[in-house]
């Protein structure tokens, strides 16, 4: 009985030490949100803000173009996520699920396609894009960000859709179901988890995307919010204070996304979902 | 069911609002002037939104007195080579008319998107005379790829205080009283360091001193021909007079993991005594009244002399016509329009002290006859070096600007105050990186 307290008092401490290290970086954000220069050149850090201020805030939301920034990424980064899933759930499947010749290339060709590095395509892209016409709008950034989109949503969504046991297809399509009703009747909704998740990771890496937006966007009304922050920097005096406001606004979206889809992420609905 | 009505409603609400936002404000495109002549402008940020604001306004005041469009857009600093270098790389949108610098023209040798404005630099420079330094210091080759505007210096900070405990009256003259200075008013069982000058392996601050101060000692990377000359008595004193100064902690021990932001962090935080920085920090002390103290307690001046010379690193800045420019008599009437006696000193003064006048007229005149003012246009007119000096070919420019961007003089100060290298081990570790520097521009 003794142990069994004590290992339960030593797990929550070691997830409590696990909870200081994960939100200590953003608490100093926070905490240096709120204070002024002198403050935070201090010699020594202060853990509280001596004299908390929201002139960053204030400065940010009301001097710059950050509210229009934060408009353009939330455009973009639902439009891509939500198309990568239309366009990548599918592929996932027939390559989960269906033999063909060449499965194998295919499936290795999306891997390498995810790890090409955004270094050596953004000038191609943005030929590509100068061509189309959409260079300086975020319609040129919803064609580019599925170029990493795609493949990582694809990649990540094929182990989910094949922990899914197969007799439940079969069993569908014993009972006369088509193949595009399995996929998107039975498996769908089981393989729902994954695709939530995959869904806010794609949605992440088009939020925080710096370099396709900085090379394809200059107008200021159509850059998206890394853009803007970036746009604080001048010279080597960085205003920290309105750096780690931005950092902080921006972040926000984010965390209501975990929180409105934290309920959606249960597993196991297939436990149970065949005999044997 | 419901679900998918939800979903649909949400598509239909996220394409509405794409479509509204892909239309944009219009912002910066001067309205649409159907049939006109146009330009496209792009203006490398600068620290001061006043000065931004007043630079928009007199790009918009051109477009409307000569009914024509001008697109511009303000691009913040960190961002503005790499999309200009996107934009020329692909060959479309690439601007008429940017922010142009010496060394952003010699970086893209051996090709060449700016356009020879020498005419033009030369038409300004006769109904106001350019200061010598600036005039020849903007040329390359005998050209001007771009019309000197603003020049930007380095500035030495001082803690008058911390001399005046050490009994010290006067402020030092040379690299020699400066290290000496620094030495007597070091305190560091107090946390308190003479001279915070970096030598962090990406420290563009200690790059561009290391190079300075060799100058004034004699020293020099190249000779005129572009011959390598690094291997000189300069470099290896000033390398080790800079080891012994770390070893007897006159430079703070954190010093070697700075990049160019250290050295102003550690005078705000009061720990160094003497820096070398951009006039910016003086705007950082003067815009917040919890530095104010420590902005009493500060003497900005010009860079110290050495034995041989004080020529300093010019940082002029200006506006360059891009290769392919479609209106180029347009692009010289805007800037000719930027370049007005009564607008541009307007405009220096919202400026001042980060950036000084180019021209003559202002030595000694009106808000540049004294104070840090007074300084920064005394450095613009030292302001002969730049990297690679005093090579003379574009091409040896080109090999020491693509050089300058790899730190060679910074990790040169590294190797040694760490141990890994001896000055000479250190020298010839940086002739070979700018030999395999010279070997791809060749």
């Amino acid at each position: 009985m003794k142990q069994k307290k004590s290992v339960k008092i030593l797990s929550r401490l070691f997830i409590i030490l696990c909870l200081i290290v994960a939100l200590a970086p953003i608490y100093w954000m926070l905490n240096t949100s709120l204070k002024g220069q002198a403050e935070i050149y201090s010699k020594v850090p202060t853990l509280i803000p001596q004299h908390p201020s929201l002139d960053a805030y204030k400065y940010l939301l009301t001097e710059t173009n950050f509210l229009t920034g934060i408009r353009n990424s939330l455009i973009v980064a639902i439009f891509v996520s939500l198309f990568s899933i239309v366009i990548a759930y599918p592929a996932a499947y027939a390559i989960a699920r269906i033999k063909f010749r060449g499965k194998r290339t295919f499936s290795k060709a999306i891997l390498f396609t995810y790890l090409l590095p955004t270094s050596i395509l953004y000038i191609p892209l943005y030929i590509l894009v100068a061509n189309c016409g959409l260079t300086d709008n975020i319609l040129g950034l919803m064609l580019i960000y599925p170029t990493f989109t795609l493949p990582y949503v694809a990649w990540v969504l094929i182990p989910h859709i094949s922990s899914i046991p197969y007799d439940l297809d079969e069993a569908a399509i014993v009972d006369g179901c088509g193949r595009l009703r399995v996929m998107y009747q039975i498996v769908f909704p089981l393989a729902l988890p994954g695709i939530i998740s995959t869904t806010i990771f794609a949605f992440a890496m088009c939020w925080g995307e710096y370099l396709y937006a900085l090379v394809n966007i200059t107008k200021t009304s159509m850059q998206t919010f890394p853009l803007v922050i970036s746009g604080l920097i001048f010279g080597d005096m960085y205003p920290w204070d309105q750096l780690m406001a931005g950092a902080i606004l921006a972040s926000v979206p984010i965390l209501i996304i975990y929180i409105l889809a934290n309920s959606s992420l249960v597993g196991g609905q297939t436990a149970g979902g065949v005999k044997g | 069911m419901k679900l998918k009505k939800v979903a649909a409603l949400g598509m239909a609400a996220l394409m509405a609002a794409s479509l509204g936002a892909c239309g944009g404000s219009g912002e910066g495109d001067g309205g649409a002037k159907a049939d006109s002549k146009s330009l496209t402008v792009w203006i490398e940020k600068v620290f001061s939104d006043e000065a931004n604001t007043a630079m928009e306004e007199r790009i918009k005041s051109f477009a409307e007195e000569n009914d024509v469009n001008v697109n511009y857009e303000f691009i913040s600093a960190t961002d503005f080579v790499t999309k200009l270098n996107a934009a020329i790389e692909a060959g479309s949108n690439i601007p008429d008319i940017t922010t142009g610098a010496v060394t952003k023209v010699v970086n893209y040798y051996p090709s060449n998107p700016y356009m020879d404005v020498t005419d033009l630099v030369d038409e300004i420079n006769a109904e106001r005379p350019y200061m010598q330094s600036i005039y020849e210091g903007s040329k390359i080759e005998g050209k001007n790829y771009f019309v000197p505007m603003t020049s930007s210096s380095t500035m030495m900070f001082i803690r008058k205080d911390k001399l005046e405990e050490a009994g010290i009256t006067e402020v030092p003259q040379t690299w020699d009283e400066v290290f000496e200075v620094a030495e007597k008013i070091s305190d560091p069982d107090n946390g308190f360091y003479g001279l915070g000058m970096g030598c962090g392996p990406t420290d563009e601050d200690a790059e561009n001193m290391f190079r300075m101060i060799m100058w004034n000692q004699g020293g020099y990377v190249f000779d005129k021909d572009g011959n390598i000359t690094l291997d000189n008595d300069a470099a290896k004193e000033w390398l080790e007079k800079y080891k012994e100064l770390y070893d007897k902690e006159v430079i703070p021990p954190a010093a070697s993991t700075w990049d160019s932001g250290g050295n102003n962090t550690s005078y705000l935080m009061g720990e160094s005594g003497i820096v070398f920085n951009a006039p910016t920090l003086y705007n950082t002390m003067a815009t917040d009244e919890a530095n104010k103290e420590l902005l009493e307690n500060t003497e900005v001046v010009n860079l110290p002399a050495g034995s041989d010379n004080n020529t300093t690193m010019g940082f002029a800045a200006g506006l360059s016509i891009m290769e392919g420019c479609k209106n180029v008599d347009l692009a010289k009437d805007l800037i000719r329009y930027c370049m007005d006696d009564e607008w541009y000193n307007e405009y220096l003064e919202i400026t001042a002290p980060v950036y000084a006048p180019v021209f003559q007229d202002s030595v000694g005149n009106g808000i540049w006859a004294e104070g840090i003012n007074a300084q920064v246009v005394s450095y613009a007119e030292n302001a002969l070096g730049y990297y690679g000096y005093p090579v003379e070919s574009i091409q040896g420019r080109a090999i020491a600007a693509k050089n300058m961007f790899t730190f060679p003089m910074s990790k040169m100060l590294n190797q040694v105050v760490t141990g890994a290298e001896d000055a000479d081990g250190a020298i010839a570790g940086a002739i070979s990186a700018i030999e395999e520097v010279q070997g791809t521009v060749e």
